[in-house]
């Protein structure tokens, strides 16, 4: 029941969807997404759980169910399942599952069924996308003010920017045999963003891969 | 190729790849890396172009990117400049600005009339009587010109780039590679920016071999990145600057920027100095050694220094026949240089200018230079000459400093007489120069000058650096050109005669004589003089004319040149395509996420804000009126569905979070229940209404606000703003984007509904205006009971990513009981029919809740709402227009009045229509509309201006139009 923005551009380019519901695993064949990946890729993570927390007392109850705890505003942090949380605030908060998707589901229960309003449950349906390769840098460049050099943009921060003109949070990540972006955004403008962003590879000599390649144990389903 | 030389080490042309081309519908053939200029006239056509205003011939001059008397057209492009556009197999182009073609262009004969075109002649002609001047601008304009744009023309985008570094060289000459290579040794990331093909800068033409080892340095060095092809064409403030090649703009941010641009070589000012075959000295070196092109057979050399022996030199070993060396010195040229060129057997004619040009009989090219003796005031005795027959003619009598991005940047240059140029005095923090802009000419000087200021650079970004100044070498301080007598440029090489056409500016066509003209009527200024002669205006910008515009006037004046001053410099310091300005479009849309299945279902969008809408959907052959009343309809019979994930979402918590809304809005929801929603109205505080939407409390410290489309952002501001004004207990999020939202509407809506959730139903349960949260086909969900639209209603808010499963499942639910998708427009109908308003559309900046009928939202006894103190003095002065529902009679045939339409009132604007519908579900065409408060009550007839300017009657009638009692949206 959960759909990503994009899915039905990755359904007409011949998407081949994982276990996880609405997560492609693969768009092109693999061996030459696996290429794309080391080079320059644009990918869709949307269909992976999310979660938002805000209230002064959200660090505290993220580290009562044992999540570690980003510690100064705009750092990310791990997550067990393989997804990462970030510090968008003093108290806020946003996870995003990794492919074994338990985090953010339990927490979510959580919260749901508690009464208070702090921490303050905040549903997201965020679009989540990952550009991807030694090449990600230049498609950046052409969309995005921000300089990409590693020391602006260290590993382990988000940083609140406009790619493409979108309001986005950009998050310098390494993944699985490749390094790049994750890239976070109001869903309502995820369409525009992937467009114009899938254009921008396409002309730079990327090419849209499924998140088989950030997450090899998603395969086809 | 009558005029290619043999191969030489350097040439830019590659002899293995021939290229075909056409010009002028003839064939021709060049390599690849030559340029149309250089291919054309290696093939020996000297006539390349037609002059802006004359329609004189022109050929090469500069082959430096500024002969923009050379432009052409093809491909779909149109003022490609021919001295640097590469030709291409298949490549087919012709001379702009011709009528009937180049060589036999009509217009040629403008001439004639030039001593009836004199500067600012269109100031003062054809004026009167009034109606002859756009005859004659059409005229003008159709006579002088550059390319026409071809409409049919398509072409793909153009990227837009940023670009960062830490110091960034422009100018790749010795000043420029030695500054990149002194500040990359510090350890700083150089981007080294060229506007030629290759780097090398004068080094490639002028100073043949020297250098290579700063250009291997460069090759070797991993943190100096080379951009050829580029033009830093802007100075922007924190050392921004703008970097444009063929393809698109990079917007480049450098820590500091060294300006190492060199010179302009500048031309002299004689009769005739346009005729092809005249040429700048570096033009001639360019096609000897860049292209392997002999630029003329018998030519001559006007010089000032001993650059313009260099060019001897170089003809003379290219080839040519130097049938004469015209030194502007008396005392000539002393060095080892002079001794050269004597030895060459090149006659020498010290203390001579070129006094004449003449075509080689009825040929567009030349064919002798008169060479006059020079008297002690530097003018021409037009009785010692010498004609000399010759094809062309190099001149090298000087230079101005390329110096745009310096004056932009804030530099403040000074005239220095040691070099005869202008040179920076000051310069603005992390900006540098160095190099020929800097007035240093001698090729050692020039590399120390660049290290210098590539230590600088480093410095002034925190690296620490030993003196940089200790390379410093000015003008003044040093050796300017080794043995040279006197600077390289001429101070005034300017000579006047009898029959003009000694042109300062070759873009505009102005020669010596119009700025004369100028002076005489007063424009004595040099940028008052720009303005009306137009020199320096022209698509090169001035790069040969403004230097000489600007000595030309200190002559006027009895000036020095520094008291003269000099226009000033903006970006763009080259023409940039506006398709590069324009850059690749990023224009963000906001779709929900029913999108595509709108999309299927034939919807037709509109632009609301930034999302796009469905308007409403096609159904078969229906026109737009007749879609939107069948789905209006649908919603009064049936159900209906509408997308309403547009509406702002906004989760307000906290312990003073009823507290907070009661001062934001104006309502009264301290005392709201829990599980009961609010109609929310907002005002700014001088009282005009800004948004409207329901305040739904899901626990007594959690209030979920919805907003309207286009405010959502604006109200979400808001909040955040007055929470801190306030410093109010309360948590804001907003959910707009990541919430969707559906309507479902219709007297079949419950039964829809009823079964997709756990949430009771029933009337006692749920009742209108209530709020519940539940499951809804699977997902969490509030459900909310409004009655916008006036039908039983349920409008259910969820996460946006469940949106395409919620939709689907609510039109399978609805299938049997008539469900259809409604738009924009049916919903705006069927609240009309009800006499709800829109803010923003029924309301303007000034509306405030009095006039709009909204009193019933203002909270009674409230202490304090945002805009009460204002309502509470506009409550005391007059009311000045009422916002009224009015009809037009069932049989009304129109003209239609629209939105914004005027009400008059004794030949005086009373109000205007706000909405309209020409049909609608209480039978006859409805709308609301501002009117003077004595015209409002019920009844009332008024006049409202229609499109033609005709007059309709209306008449006002009593809200809402459509079901009074309400019993229908409170089932």
């Amino acid at each position: 029941m959960i759909q990503s923005p994009v899915h039905d551009w990755l359904a007409a380019h011949g998407a081949k969807w994982s276990r996880h519901p609405g997560l492609a695993a693969h768009v092109g064949e693999p061996s030459a997404e696996r290429v794309a990946c080391a080079e320059l890729a644009w990918c869709d993570l949307s269909a992976l759980p999310k979660l938002g927390l805000k209230g002064d007392r959200s660090a505290d109850w993220l580290a009562g169910q044992g999540i570690a705890v980003p510690g100064a505003r705009y750092e990310t942090g791990p997550l067990s399942d393989g997804g990462l949380i970030a510090r968008t605030d003093a108290h806020e908060f946003f996870l995003h599952s990794g492919p074994g998707a338990s985090v953010v589901p339990k927490l979510d229960d959580l919260l749901r069924a508690s009464p208070v309003s702090n921490p303050l449950h905040v549903e997201r349906s965020d679009a989540v996308f990952a550009l991807l390769g030694r090449r990600a840098d230049q498609v950046l460049l052409e969309t995005c003010g921000l300089n990409p050099r590693p020391r602006k943009l260290p590993l382990g921060h988000v940083v609140m920017t406009r790619v493409a003109g979108v309001s986005c949070a950009l998050l310098p990540e390494t993944f699985t045999n490749t390094t790049g972006y994750r890239v976070w955004l109001d869903p309502t403008l995820a369409v525009s963003l992937w467009e114009s962003v899938e254009e921008i590879v396409r002309d730079l000599g990327g090419s849209v891969v499924g998140a088989g390649c950030v997450y090899p144990v998603l395969t086809p389903g | 190729m009558s005029g290619r030389l043999p191969q030489r080490a350097g040439e830019w042309i590659d002899r293995s790849k021939p290229v075909e081309f056409r010009f002028e519908g003839q064939a021709f053939r060049g390599f690849s890396g030559d340029t149309i200029s250089t291919a054309l006239w290696a093939s020996g056509v000297r006539l390349l172009g037609r002059s802006f205003k004359y329609h004189r011939p022109r050929g090469i001059f500069s082959l430096a990117n500024h002969d923009v008397s050379v432009l052409v057209e093809g491909g779909g492009r149109t003022n490609i400049r021919a001295d640097i556009e590469p030709i291409a197999p298949g490549m087919d182009v012709k001379a702009v600005n011709t009528s009937g073609g180049l060589w036999s262009d009509r217009l040629r004969f403008t001439e004639t009339f030039s001593k009836f075109m004199p500067v600012g002649f269109y100031y003062k002609a054809f004026h009167r009587p009034r109606w002859l001047f756009p005859i004659a601008e059409r005229a003008m304009r159709r006579v002088a010109g550059l390319g026409k744009i071809s409409p049919s023309s398509v072409f793909g985008h153009s990227p837009k780039r940023y670009d960062f570094c830490d110091v960034l060289v422009v100018g790749t000459g010795p000043a420029g590679l030695s500054a990149a290579v002194a500040a990359a040794e510090q350890g700083l990331d150089v981007l080294l920016v060229d506007e030629q093909p290759r780097i090398g800068g004068s080094l490639l033409y002028q100073h043949v071999g020297a250098g290579r080892e700063l250009m291997e340095k460069v090759a070797a060095l991993p943190n100096v990145r080379v951009l050829t092809g580029t033009t830093a064409t802007g100075y922007y403030a924190d050392h921004w600057v703008a970097l444009v090649d063929s393809r698109k703009l990079t917007k480049l941010r450098a820590g500091a920027v060294v300006v190492a641009t060199g010179v302009h070589e500048q031309p002299s000012v004689f009769h005739g100095n346009d005729i092809p075959g005249v040429m700048l000295g570096s033009a001639a070196q360019r096609l000897i050694h860049l292209y392997a092109v002999q630029p003329m057979r018998r030519g001559v050399v006007l010089a000032c220094g001993a650059d313009g022996y260099r060019v001897a030199l170089d003809l003379h070993g290219a080839g040519v026949e130097v049938a004469a060396l015209a030194d502007l010195r008396v005392g000539g040229e002393p060095g080892d240089i002079g001794k050269r060129v004597l030895e060459a057997g090149i006659p020498v004619h010290r203390g001579h200018c070129v006094y004449e040009a003449h075509r080689a009989g009825d040929k567009p090219s030349l064919g002798a230079v008169v060479l006059a003796k020079l008297n002690e005031q530097n003018e021409p005795d037009a009785q010692r000459t010498v004609k000399i027959d010759c094809d062309g003619l190099a001149v090298s009598v000087g230079y101005a400093p390329a110096g745009a991005l310096l004056y932009q940047a804030g530099a403040k240059f000074g005239y220095e007489s040691a070099v005869e140029q202008l040179i920076p005095r000051t310069l603005p923090s992390g900006v540098f120069a160095a190099g020929r802009v800097n007035g240093v000419y001698a090729p050692e000087e020039k590399i120390a000058d660049g290290r210098r200021a590539g230590l600088e650079a480093a410095k002034f970004l925190g690296k620490e650096v030993a003196d940089p100044a200790r390379w410093n070498r000015r003008a003044s301080e040093g050796d300017l050109e080794g043995g040279t007598s006197g600077g390289p440029t001429h101070p005034y090489p300017v000579y006047a005669h009898r029959q003009g056409k000694n042109f300062i500016d070759l873009d505009e066509d102005l020669h010596l004589a119009d700025f004369v003209n100028a002076h005489q009527e007063g424009f004595d200024n040099i940028e008052l003089m720009k303005r009306y002669s137009t020199v320096g205006m022209g698509a090169s910008q001035g790069k040969h004319a403004n230097m000489l515009a600007v000595r030309v006037l200190a002559k006027l004046n009895g000036a020095t040149v520094d008291q003269t001053g000099t226009t000033t410099s903006r970006p763009f310091y080259h023409p940039v395509p506006l398709g590069h300005l324009a850059g690749r479009r990023f224009h963000p849309l906001r779709r929900t996420p029913m999108h595509a299945l709108h999309e299927r279902a034939g919807a037709h969008f509109m632009h609301v804000g930034a999302w796009l809408r469905p308007e409403y959907y096609q159904v078969g052959h229906q026109s737009r009126e007749e879609s939107i009343f069948a789905e209006a309809k649908n919603v009064r019979d049936h159900v209906g569905l509408i997308d309403v994930g547009t509406l702002g979402k906004i989760q307000v918590c906290g312990p003073e979070a009823a507290a907070f809304l009661e001062r934001l809005y104006t309502g009264r929801f301290t005392t709201q229940k829990v599980g009961l929603g609010r109609y929310a109205l907002a005002l700014d505080e001088s009282g005009v209404v800004i948004d409207d939407g329901l305040v739904g409390r899901f626990a007594e410290d959690m209030f979920y606000v919805t907003t309207t489309t286009s405010a959502s952002d604006a109200m979400y501001r808001e909040m955040q703003r007055w929470a801190l004004i306030w410093k109010m207990k309360v948590l804001l999020a907003n959910a707009t984007g990541r919430l969707t939202a559906v309507n479902l509407v219709g007297p079949a809506s419950r039964s829809v509904l009823a079964g997709l959730t756990d949430i009771d139903l029933t009337p006692a349960s749920f009742p209108y205006l209530a709020v519940r949260r539940g499951m809804v086909c699977g997902v969490a969900a509030r459900v909310m009971r409004v009655g916008f639209v006036g039908e039983l209603g349920y409008e259910i808010h969820f996460r946006a990513d469940a949106g395409v499963h919620v939709w689907r499942a609510l039109i399978d639910a609805g299938r049997r009981a008539g469900i259809r998708p409604f738009g924009v427009e049916a919903q705006r109908l069927l609240r009309l029919e009800k006499g709800h308003l829109i803010v923003s559309q029924d309301t303007d900046a000034l509306t405030n809740p009095i006039e709009a009928g909204l009193e019933f939202a203002l909270g009674k006894g409230k202490d304090f709402y945002v805009g009460q103190r204002s309502l509470e003095i506009l409550r005391k002065q007059e009311l000045m227009r009422k916002l009224v529902g009015f009809t037009l009679p069932a049989d009304f045939k129109g003209p239609w009045p629209e939105e914004c339409h005027l009400v008059i009132e004794n030949g005086r604007i009373a109000g205007r229509v706000t909405s309209f519908a020409r049909r609608s579900n209480v039978g006859q065409p409805i709308g609301l509309a501002f009117v003077t408060p004595d015209r409002a009550a019920p009844g009332t007839r008024f006049s409202i201006r229609v499109e033609g300017g005709k007059m309709i009657e209306a008449t006002v009638a009593k809200l809402p139009f459509y079901d009074p009692q309400g019993v229908r949206q409170k089932p």
